[in-house]
């Protein structure tokens, strides 16, 4: 067993882990946190995508042990603190964008790194970041249309490029 | 199962003399995890090679990039000095469709895996690529790509630490060209890379690499000959793409496409990259059938 420490959105947890565990069974068995979900457990599907350091991986892909000394956002951490959703959550309840909801925490996610790096994404930008998390229920457009939304959202709040979660509140304290 | 993190070449070189083939390396992480989680796999030790730095920098000396064995494909889609001097790699990286793997896979991962389908390979069989090898005893050595790539089984032995990628810079041209049947986390059916340096509207020398062609990235020297000293027009991309699909490539059927459709994927994409490098800019990848 190895000892970490690692931030998850935005909280410190010192915890033991195996060589061989992933960043997702650390997630959802050790921390409890079981919005991310697990998929195929071989990175096709996005389901279990969170943020390190700010950039979307496939948490069931990443080793533990390599998130000491790392910043995870998963969707729990992405709202502000408080009960209000984040625009990116609030524009996918509007617009419909989830029937079953499996796939929408990853979705969510990788629209976050999306409009993180580019706030004013084409719907072309938005297929293209989104192309990593298969929905089998939506046919995508709604899901689409929640992302352009939501950053149309955040322009107009002037939070345009802003990082999500975890890594900007550690930073802005830092 | 015991795990270590080097923060240098030499402590890594280390360990993979003491473990040797009882060690598997870790450096994106795409392959090696779900190879851990299943079990089955006679592993001793994981050496994490994503905290020596010295294997994740991306500079240009004169006329040559160096480039880390960990560099990932998001930083060679992203990375000023890829984009202007390497373009061929950073489309070939942005081509690996989801981000959450193009965060995590790396260079020297791509190589390793001696995958035939590999994206980031074939682009550097294109560019004439140098790798820097390490092994505990020997120190460093200089290997063609296409050595590397065509080694019978593929990657690197369990002494050998691939380090650095040497891509020689030129006023070449370039086009790649891939097609998949999805975008996301998809590698190649077929996809080709071309290098041409051009003297006035002739080219003057080719380097063509082919994915999902072969047993390995191979290049497809018949079709490079084929193209040399030639002005690039329709009828000579046709060509070339015929030589390159019928002398070059020998692709066999699988799961994900037949050698028949894949011979063909050949000579389609061969003839866009051609004229491709018909004009001097460069060309923006062609990938499949969309996204979502």
């Amino acid at each position: 067993m190895q000892s970490i420490r690692l931030a998850v959105n935005g909280q410190p947890h010192d915890v033991m882990v195996k060589p061989e565990e992933s960043l997702l069974q650390l997630i959802r068995h050790k921390l409890g946190l079981k919005g991310t979900k697990e998929g195929c457990s071989t990175g096709y599907c996005g389901a279990c995508t969170v943020l390190v350091d700010g950039a979307p991986v496939n948490s069931c892909l990443f080793f533990a042990v390599d998130a000491d000394r790392r910043e995870i956002t998963t969707i729990e951490g992405l709202a502000a603190d408080g009960d209000a959703l984040h625009p990116l959550q609030r524009a996918f309840v509007d617009a419909g964008g989830l029937q079953c909801g499996f796939c929408t925490p990853g979705v969510i996610m990788s629209a976050a790194a999306l409009l993180a790096e580019n706030p004013s994404p084409t719907e072309s930008d938005v297929r293209s970041s989104l192309s990593g998390n298969i929905c089998r229920c939506t046919g995508y457009q709604s899901i689409v249309n929640a992302v352009l939304t939501a950053a149309e959202e955040l322009r107009a709040q002037g939070r345009a490029g802003e990082r999500t979660g975890s890594t900007a509140r550690l930073r802005s304290r830092a | 199962m015991q795990y270590y993190e080097p923060n240098f070449v030499d402590e890594a070189l280390v360990l993979l003399e003491r473990f040797g083939s009882r060690a598997r390396m870790l450096a994106g992480g795409t392959r090696l995890g779900p190879l851990v989680r299943q079990g089955g796999a006679d592993i001793h030790a994981i050496i994490n090679l994503k905290r020596i730095e010295e294997m994740a920098t991306i500079v240009k000396t004169g006329a040559t990039l160096h480039i880390g064995a960990l560099a990932t494909a998001a930083q060679l889609r992203r990375h000023p000095a890829v984009r202007e001097h390497a373009p061929l790699l950073a489309d070939a990286a942005a081509s690996m469709g989801a981000r959450q793997l193009q965060t995590l896979a790396t260079l020297g991962g791509n190589i390793c895996s001696g995958d035939p389908a590999s994206d980031l390979s074939v682009a550097l069989l294109a560019c004439n690529a140098i790798c820097q090898i390490v092994t505990p005893n020997e120190g460093a050595a200089s290997f063609l790509i296409e050595e590397v790539l065509s080694r019978v089984p593929p990657g690197l032995t369990p002494r050998e630490l691939l380090t650095e990628i040497e891509i020689p810079l030129g006023p070449y041209r370039f086009s790649y060209q891939k097609m998949t049947t999805r975008r996301a986390f998809e590698m190649a059916l077929v996809s080709v890379a071309l290098r041409c340096r051009m003297e006035g509207d002739i080219v003057a020398e080719a380097r063509i690499g082919l994915a999902g062609a072969a047993q390995t990235t191979i290049r497809a020297v018949s079709a490079e000959r084929a193209l040399a000293g030639k002005r690039i027009n329709t009828s000579v991309a046709r060509n070339t793409a015929r030589i390159a699909a019928d002398a070059d490539a020998t692709p066999q059927s699988d799961s994900r496409a037949s050698d028949t459709y894949r011979r063909a994927l050949v000579a389609v994409l061969t003839e866009r990259a051609v004229l491709g490098c018909g004009q001097p800019s460069v060309t923006r990848p062609t990938i499949g059938n969309g996204g979502l």
